[in-house]
């Protein structure tokens, strides 16, 4: 009997040992590669460490409050005001969104969306706000710091959206009931709901967050490439877009590659600090 | 006192639906436009645009195709998938089996935290260990560096999807004196839809993930059919869908842009095929 | 020449017509509701008629499922949240509740739920909330008088007056529900529902709502559901007897209670009175 059990546990265990390898070997690559310009400082030394984390932030949280309109607004819509039977579409049309591979989102986002979005967005907030920093750069140019947000807010409204909505919908209806009896109107109802739900608001922010700033292709694609301090109307740079294009000519620049690969990490840092984030609020709004 | 608060909630009906409709208006406009740039090369040149490889000669009129880049997908998504599936499945029952175990524990957290990394690390890894030592960008190795995406997504979405049963199964086939592995396969055997449902996501995903490809893969609209069809994992020359959309995106040539919406038109279809499959098979699923 | 049930129809018929100038409250006439519960439709009120005296400490009483809820969600137009279908005529003071804008009926007709529960704000913003957005209090001050005065009325004061911007969820089950209460009459209703306010609470805390309602008589009207009879004995002036959808008996409350008429409600009331305890399994 004890034998057959720690058969059948060691045959278990092989692959759960193999997974576990994988997770080590890429901690433990990405770690090592990353030492050597951490320890000697030729990351804080080279000239796009910095810029590519403002980058990344940059986009990261326009993504997130765009993310945050369209999510709080779909999940009142379907809520609030429509009936059960349009709720399934649109509720598909927003897993649509889901589905699409995030390249196509950048394609889209270059030849489609971006021309018009530079001609009637950027060039009118460069021409009327131009004296704000932000917008100081002219947009002659498709990609920018801005359309990059834009784009990934975009793509990430449905996982906001998903976990917004199932929170919204599991509020007692009680809530509601008490709301109704006081005389309230849909204004307040909506509000009182939504206080509610803070802790999933916040959640589902943090894994948009941590979704934008972890995307590659359609940033690569958007951002333009130039590393400086953008303001939002400037094509700029993010810390994946800049690992994709420097990466060709690393093996022959010396520190490039421990550099990039040291920023990668930072990457990995900040999105396993927002998972961390997210994990924190849950527990405590269990508690 | 009754006009006050009706003109807040006709504000508050405004907002949410301009905000939804301009969502819901992006997404159909998205869809049409993969719909109309993307079916050009098919309405000019037939199915032809399926098989052939494209044409990147400026001077011809002729779009070419996304053949080779198909076969390319296929053939790097399904290495893939045949590694990672099984071994995300079976580290899945550990976990599921084991939650209290420490291995279990710690394996589920470094899980967790793969899941979330950027997938441009997993990439950067390849790249480091395999793609340097031997100069050379192997088909092989974009398929190892999906790995990291499936392993870890279907191992956790496993282990709670069967966490989901009610316990009295797993206490009824253990009362009856099942073994550990019948056991197990009766509750798979429960849950299957949501599990298979649950892969066929999966799969979508490594489909449509670009990162790590644009590192260890060749980023090039440059690809034609050749020898290299017979032995496609050792060879440098497959360009998956994903990576060429990139560099037709970025292509000066308007035809090489018109085939990377072809290749769109194609990806989208592939992963809503697999999507549209999990959604049949279990209407609950999540997105994410 | 008449007997007694005609008779009763002709006062009821009279006190309609009089509705207004005999001050009844909510004067109910065939009303019916029915409401979609998984797929099956209920037909929760069944020709309802029936009269609510003003300035009377009403309670309906009546078991589990006999629709004195869905009565009661109906008198402020809640109800219409389930897609209820209703049929029939409602009239507050001489009004038709169903042409009143839904709104201002229910912030004039306000209701406590059975189960407790605060608005996701602070003790203090549970009551200055709605005084706020929906009553449109500006004033600072009059809003402090008045969340002050309700908490004292609703006999919460004293133990939360010093912790009124923490969080409301903190608070127990039956703090909840009496914040609830004095978020209801904070808003000055003219009538106040009490859907089973006491349901879910511990004897303590029933014992201080019920006290709290004795005081509010004064100020307020109050209809008040119970599947409890020896609630019903402390605090009923005019009670009504639901069975099955259908109003069984109404009236005076000594008269009611003390002297039923009806076999259903005799039945009802001796299932208490021979055993207390069980009686509460039962209901």
């Amino acid at each position: 009997m004890s034998v057959s059990k720690s058969i059948s546990d060691i045959f278990l265990a092989v692959p759960l040992l193999v997974s576990l390898g994988l997770v080590l070997y890429f901690l433990v690559v990405l770690v090592y590669y990353s030492v050597p310009s951490i320890v000697t400082g030729s990351l804080a030394k080279y000239s796009a460490t910095l810029p590519c984390i403002y980058g990344s932030l940059l986009i990261s949280i326009i993504a997130v409050i765009i993310a945050l309109a369209f999510s709080i607004a779909l999940t009142v819509l379907i809520n609030e005001y429509l009936p059960r039977s349009l709720e399934a579409v649109v509720s598909s049309l927003i897993d649509v969104l889901a589905a699409f591979p995030t390249v196509i989102f950048g394609i889209w986002g270059l030849r489609v969306f971006g021309p018009l979005f530079r001609d009637y967005v950027e060039w009118p907030l460069y021409k009327y706000l131009g004296f704000l920093p932000l917008f100081s750069y002219p947009p002659y140019q498709v990609p920018s710091a801005l359309l990059t947000g834009v784009i990934l807010g975009i793509m990430v409204t449905p996982f906001a959206t998903s976990v917004i909505r199932e929170a919204y919908r599991t509020v007692p209806s009680e809530l509601r009931e008490t709301m109704l009896s006081l005389g309230a109107g849909k204004w307040e109802i909506v509000k009182v709901h939504l206080l509610h739900i803070r802790e999933a608001i916040i959640g589902g922010l943090t894994l948009s967050f941590g979704k934008a700033i972890g995307e590659t292709a359609a940033v690569a694609m958007l951002i333009g490439g130039t590393v400086w301090f953008c303001p939002l109307t400037a094509p700029c740079e993010a810390i994946p877009s800049l690992i994709v294009r420097q990466l060709g000519i690393a093996f022959i620049t010396p520190g490039l590659l421990s550099n990039l690969t040291a920023l990668a990490l930072i990457l990995f840092i900040i999105g396993a600090v927002a998972l961390l984030g997210i994990r924190l609020i849950i527990r405590r709004a269990h508690r | 006192m009754v006009r006050k608060y009706r003109a807040r909630d006709l504000a508050l009906g405004i907002l949410v639906s301009v905000a939804s409709g301009l969502i819901l208006a992006l997404v159909l406009w998205m869809l049409g436009s993969i719909f109309y740039y993307g079916s050009i090369p098919i309405i000019r040149e037939g199915l032809k645009a399926l098989i052939a490889s494209p044409n990147t000669s400026p001077e011809s009129p002729q779009y070419g195709g996304v053949g080779p880049l198909i076969y390319s997908t296929l053939i790097i998504v399904g290495a893939c998938v045949l590694i990672g599936l099984p071994l995300g499945f079976l580290t899945g029952l550990y976990l599921y089996e084991y939650p209290t175990s420490r291995l279990s524990s710690i394996a589920r957290r470094l899980l967790e935290v793969l899941v979330e990394a950027p997938t441009v690390c997993y990439g950067l890894v390849i790249y480091l260990t395999f793609v340097l030592a031997i100069k050379e960008k192997l088909a092989l190795f974009a398929a190892l560096s999906l790995l990291f995406i499936i392993v870890p997504y279907v191992a956790i979405q496993t282990c709670d999807i069967l966490s989901t049963l009610p316990p009295e199964l797993k206490e009824t086939c253990i009362s009856l004196g099942l073994s550990r592995w019948k056991t197990l396969k009766v509750l798979s055997r429960a849950a299957w839809r949501a599990l298979v449902a649950n892969m066929m996501i999966s799969v979508a995903k490594v489909l449509g993930e670009t990162g790590p490809l644009l590192i260890v893969a060749h980023v090039t609209v440059d690809i034609a059919w050749g020898p290299w069809v017979y032995h496609p994992l050792t060879s440098i020359e497959p360009v998956p869908l994903t990576v060429f959309i990139y560099a037709a995106a970025l292509s000066a040539l308007h035809k090489i842009v018109i085939l990377g919406w072809l290749a769109c038109l194609v990806l989208t279809g592939m992963a809503f095929g697999l999507f549209i499959i999990a959604r049949v098979l279990t209407r609950t699923i999540e997105i994410l | 020449m008449y007997n007694t049930y005609d008779i009763t129809i002709f006062k009821g018929a009279s006190r309609v017509l009089l509705g207004v100038i005999e001050d009844s409250l909510f004067t109910i006439e065939n009303l019916n509701v029915w409401y979609r519960q998984k797929n099956r439709i209920v037909h929760a009120l069944k020709d309802v008629t029936v009269k609510i005296p003003a300035r009377k400490l009403t309670v309906i009483i009546g078991r589990s499922g006999s629709g004195k809820s869905t009565f009661l969600r109906t008198l402020n137009r809640v109800v219409e949240m389930y897609n209820a279908k209703i049929s029939g005529k409602i009239l507050y003071k001489g009004q038709n509740i169903f042409k009143m804008n839904p709104q201002v009926l229910r912030s004039r007709v306000v209701m406590v739920l059975q189960r407790p529960i605060a608005l996701p704000m602070s003790i203090y913003d549970n009551i200055a909330y709605p005084l706020k957005s929906i009553k449109k209090v500006k004033d600072k001050r009059e809003i402090d008088r008045k969340v002050e005065e309700a908490l004292r009325l609703a006999n919460l004061w004293n133990e939360v007056k010093d912790r009124l911007h923490h969080p409301a969820t903190q608070l127990s089950g039956g703090q909840i529900q009496r914040l609830a209460i004095a978020r209801a009459i904070a808003l000055d209703p003219e009538v106040l529902l009490l859907d089973e306010p006491t349901a879910h609470l511990d004897p303590e805390s029933t014992r201080y709502i019920e006290s709290t309602i004795l005081k509010l008589r004064e100020k307020v009207d109050i209809v008040f559901v119970t599947h409890s009879i020896e609630q019903a004995r402390r605090l009923a002036e005019y009670v009504i007897y639901f069975e099955d959808g259908k109003v069984i008996e109404e009236g005076e409350a000594e008269e009611v209670l003390e002297r039923p008429k009806t076999e259903r409600l005799r039945r009802f009331l001796s299932v208490f009175e021979r055993e207390p305890e069980e009686a509460e399994v039962i209901v």
